[in-house]
């Protein structure tokens, strides 16, 4: 065998230099001007404080309507039935809403809340928010998490949660001091939208000096957020040796869309400085501890095992491509023979190395990458040399191989435009996958799509797409209204067969699917269309458990994976820890345990670090209980907003199994083996149309008998809603929640 | 006959682990290896033989973002 | 650069002497009676071997901090400082030697800054304030 890359040398001999990682196109705005134009709407002083064994015990409410600001209580039944996080996010939502809330009215709310672990600088992973609003793409509660230094710097400005509701008239920030304990709300006219620049400045704007930038965060959308139903939010901090801002972003659901259509143009921290107990644990010296414990797993085994810290999660490229799990061309296959152009080495080559790139303090794991050095071909910073976070494992599956597109440096640029401009890289990926397939399939063409040319690769149709979504031009407006719209939309012009359409747009519930195959996993496939918010990866992960090892062999077994890990993960949510510590690195005798794949030494660490934050002491048992609460409490809330029934956990057939013949072809022997085994019939005897209908029919079938196991094994009724008998036993019987569901449980 | 991750294999003469790996592209960098009941560490993967008839198992843990 | 050298033939591993240069060290720079709490350690561990634990300012430490604290001044030697640090102890945690050191007691974490206390009182005259080559930093 040759050398796979040979081709490459020359990227690589270019790349190997390195990157001075200060190198970039400055910013020549003058923010004096900017802020001169600023008009104070509202201010208003509280008194700052640190948090006390993780709570402050007390939220922000800001009302952009009213400028009303007021502090909202944290009681004990919410730290003691949600926790924290996404569990304090949906319980704030669910009192401002009603089942006729729209996304763009006024009282929709967006909530952001870090945990109480929230801020440890001694375990890696514990600065991430969860944002919660009602979705314009889902039309129910999103929950996004995301890193940067917003949430631990809301938490050590004494809040545990900040809460904004209302629509401004006027485009605003809103700038909360930690310090000095004021708020305010200000007008502000000429700032620009895009996020690379926009928190840069006001990074500038109100720190008081070079050494106070660590100590602000901006959150913010971009131009996109204004013009599709896509946008993100980005989260900030400032990376001390780059002398840069860096992005974290809260993607799915397109909760940007809602702050900019509430007029806000960014929201702005400035936290105290930050000490490693400023968040006041009972136990500080365990945190220590199983901390330092961590850092030296990380240390001694990441460079054997995910190779985390140089690669971050791209470091999975090829080896999804070497399981069949890579999407490619809108998850038709999972492998392609380019992708060792867009594989781990790439990335560990054009990120730059030597330097700290955790979103938060203490953060080893470190897998926020930054790519040095990337000089912009198109768009409206074409020339401008920039920093790009990422590209995580999911702008590189999304942006690159899902559209077919194999180069390096174009997943690169595609990857900055979505961060600046607030678009969700795996939302934007799935899209583009799917216009591409309309585009192959003649359901679009040149001139429904207004010139552009979508063919697979075509990296800079991709770029003009994105370009034109972002300014509201053009076929960019059909795009940004996401996978769901789009087929509608399509199919009211009659452009193709809507069953096509209903079969190769990877959405569910409205939201697009992540960037990994699950046409051979049954048990992801449900890990996808039977979450919560819609088909992502952050509830379950399953694949490798249920199709390589074949340790879900039966109904039962899958639904037990889909009960656990669902509520397992939901508790880095409650709580604020982000989840790649616990699974990107194992525990040298980790194969010693039972049950190894749950990583019983990291679920003891997290068990033990819960405890000394709040000087209390909680079993596995009572981890999934807290979980389990807020799930169930999130499936009513999405019955109560129209959807959380069987029927909206129903999967498109592109993630189940092969819709068209090629896709047949490209894994028949793999098909006819399980049209003998699991089907009994004679795959010799039958045309390709009667074994691509016979494996439908087949994997339907299973489809649904998984449906109902996990059900079951949830304490839902057939038709997906929690009984009377789980909601009691979880203590969520509150009269709002039972009049939600009283009217389907007397139905069955 | 050898069976990996219950699905049967072809058995050959002094096949090893590694070679296992290699043929079902297990490039997964956290794997547990069991050969019967005995467990088999990365540095052994291109010693150890497989005798014809075993059962091994290739344990892949989590990952991903 | 300049590092602390410690002569491990001169020295004996402290077998026959009272650990002074530890006991100099807690009490002049950590005002601490326990030479535990000593930035360096002379060591005879129980397998026999010995062991002199002592940074020698490689400057892992500074790469992986996350809040730029860590760094080296014009002589080279790795310095903390204290103001910046945030207390996530990756630097305990990536120290290959083991010689970033805490306490239960104190929020930042310690380590040898070459001053050259021990010096003066090791009765056998060996350690040294050496000049080292400095090392380029590490991918970690």
């Amino acid at each position: 065998m040759g050398n796979p890359y040979a081709g490459l040398t020359d990227y690589l001999a270019f790349h190997r230099v390195e990157t001075n990682y200060r190198h970039r196109t400055e910013c020549d705005t003058d923010v004096a001007k900017l802020r001169a134009a600023h008009r104070l709407l509202k201010e208003t002083t509280f008194t700052p404080k640190l948090p006390e064994r993780g709570y402050c015990h007390r939220g922000m409410y800001i009302n952009v309507s009213t400028l009303e600001i007021k502090e909202q209580p944290v009681t004990q039944t919410m730290k003691d039935i949600f926790i924290g996080g996404r569990g304090f996010g949906l319980w704030q939502l669910w009192h401002a809403v009603t089942p006729k809330t729209r996304w763009c009215d006024p009282e929709n709310e967006i909530i952001i809340s870090p945990g109480p672990m929230s801020g440890i600088t001694q375990y890696p992973g514990s600065g991430k928010s969860i944002v919660v609003t009602i979705s314009p793409q889902t039309e129910i509660p999103i929950d996004s998490n995301v890193g940067g230094y917003f949430g631990p710097l809301l938490k050590f400005s004494g809040y545990d949660f900040l809460e904004i509701q209302g629509k401004s008239e006027k485009d605003i920030l809103i700038f909360i001091d930690g310090q000095n304990g004021t708020v305010s709300i200000e007008e502000c006219p000429l700032e620009p939208l895009d996020s690379h620049i926009l928190a840069e400045l006001l990074t500038e704007m109100y720190a008081e000096n070079e050494a106070d930038k660590v100590n602000i965060s901006v959150v913010s959308a971009g131009s996109a957020a204004d013009n599709s139903l896509i946008g993100m939010l980005n989260f900030s901090w400032f990376d001390k040796r780059r002398g840069c801002i860096r992005l974290k972003q809260a993607g799915r659901g397109g909760i940007g869309t809602v702050l900019r259509n509430k007029r806000i143009k960014a929201i702005v921290i400035r936290g105290p400085v930050v000490k490693g107990d400023s968040n006041h644990p009972a136990d500080f010296e365990t945190i220590a501890k199983t901390g330092i414990k961590l850092h030296r797993e990380l240390r001694e085994l990441d460079p054997s095992q995910c190779v985390m810290r140089r690669n971050g999660t791209a470091h999975i490229v090829e080896i999804m491509d070497a399981y069949d799990l890579l999407p490619v061309m809108n998850f038709q296959y999972g492998s392609h023979p380019e992708t060792h152009k867009i594989a781990s080495y790439i990335w560990d080559m054009r990120c730059t190395q030597r330097t700290n790139d955790g979103c938060w303090y203490g953060c080893s794991m470190a897998c926020a990458k930054g790519a040095d050095g990337l000089t912009l071909r198109t768009g409206p910073y074409k020339g401008h040399v920039v920093t790009v976070d990422g590209p995580e494992y999911e702008n590189v599956g999304g942006l690159g191989s899902n559209a077919g597109i194999f180069d390096a440096e174009a997943i690169l640029e595609l990857n900055f435009y979505c961060d600046t401009y607030g678009i969700c890289t795996i939302t934007w990926g799935t899209i583009c996958a799917f216009v591409m397939e309309c585009y192959q399939r003649g359901i679009l063409n040149k001139e429904r799509t207004d010139g552009l040319e979508l063919n697979w690769g075509n990296w800079e149709a991709d770029l003009e797409l994105m370009h034109q979504m972002a300014h509201g031009e053009g076929f960019g407006r059909i795009v940004g209204l996401g996978v769901h719209k789009m087929k509608q939309f399509f199919a009211d012009r009659g452009w193709g067969d809507p069953a096509l359409l209903e079969d190769i747009g990877m959405e569910n519930k409205g939201l697009e699917y992540s960037q990994y195959l699950s046409k051979e996993s049954l048990a992801q496939q449900g890990g996808y269309a039977m979450t919560n918010k819609g088909p992502q990866h952050d509830e379950a992960w399953l694949i490798f458990m249920d199709m390589v090892n074949k340790q879900l062999p039966t109904f039962e077994d899958k639904a037990e994976a889909l009960y656990y890990f669902p509520l397992w993960r939901t508790w880095f949510g409650l709580n604020g820890w982000c989840k790649l510590p616990w699974n990107d690195v194992s525990p040298k005798d980790n194969h010693l345990r039972h049950e190894p794949h749950k990583i019983p030494e990291h679920v003891e660490n997290y068990l033990a670090m819960h405890g000394a934050m709040l000087g209390t002491n909680i079993t596995v048992e009572d981890m999934l209980n807290q979980s389990a609460r807020v799930y169930n409490f999130q499936r009513i809330f999405n019955i109560r907003m129209g959807k959380g029934l069987r029927i909206h956990d129903k999967a498109p057939y592109r993630s189940m199994g092969p819709v068209s013949n090629e896709e047949y072809t490209s894994r028949e022997e793999r098909y006819d083996q399980q049209i003998i085994d699991e089907m009994g019939l004679e795959p010799a005897k039958m045309t390709l149309e009667e074994k691509v209908a016979a494996h439908r029919a087949w994997r339907t079938d299973r489809y649904e008998k998984l449906t109902d196991a996990v059900y079951k094994r949830r304490g839902w009724t057939p038709n997906g809603v929690p009984t009377y008998e789980r909601i009691k036993e979880l203590g969520i019987d509150f009269p709002e929640v039972l009049e939600v569901v009283e009217p389907l449980l007397s139905q069955t | 006959m050898i069976k990996v991750n219950d699905d049967p294999m072809e058995w050959r003469d002094g096949m090893t682990i590694q070679d296992i790996l290699d043929a079902k592209k297990y490039k997964f960098p956290m794997l547990i290896v069991t050969l019967g009941e005995e467990h088999i560490s990365k540095e052994h993967y291109s010693a150890a033989k497989v005798p014809d008839g075993a059962i091994v198992k290739v344990i892949h843990l989590l990952s991903g973002g | 650069m300049k590092t602390l050298k410690i002569d491990v033939d001169k020295c004996n591993y402290g077998r026959d002497c009272g650990h002074e240069c530890e006991s100099a060290c807690a009490s002049k720079v950590f005002k601490h009676n326990d030479p535990l709490r000593a930035a360096l350690h002379i060591r005879l561990l129980e397998n026999g071997e010995c062991r002199a634990i002592v940074c020698d300012q490689c400057g892992d430490c500074v790469v992986v901090c996350p809040a730029d604290a860590l760094k080296r001044n014009k002589k080279g030697i790795v310095l903390l400082d204290k103001k910046l640090c945030v207390g996530c102890y990756t630097c305990v945690g990536f120290c290959e030697k083991n010689v970033f050191e805490r306490n239960p007691e104190w929020l930042e974490p310690y380590k040898c800054i070459a001053c050259g206390i021990c010096l003066k009182a090791c009765p056998k005259a060996a350690l040294e304030i050496a000049e080292v080559p400095a090392p380029s930093p590490r991918i970690i």
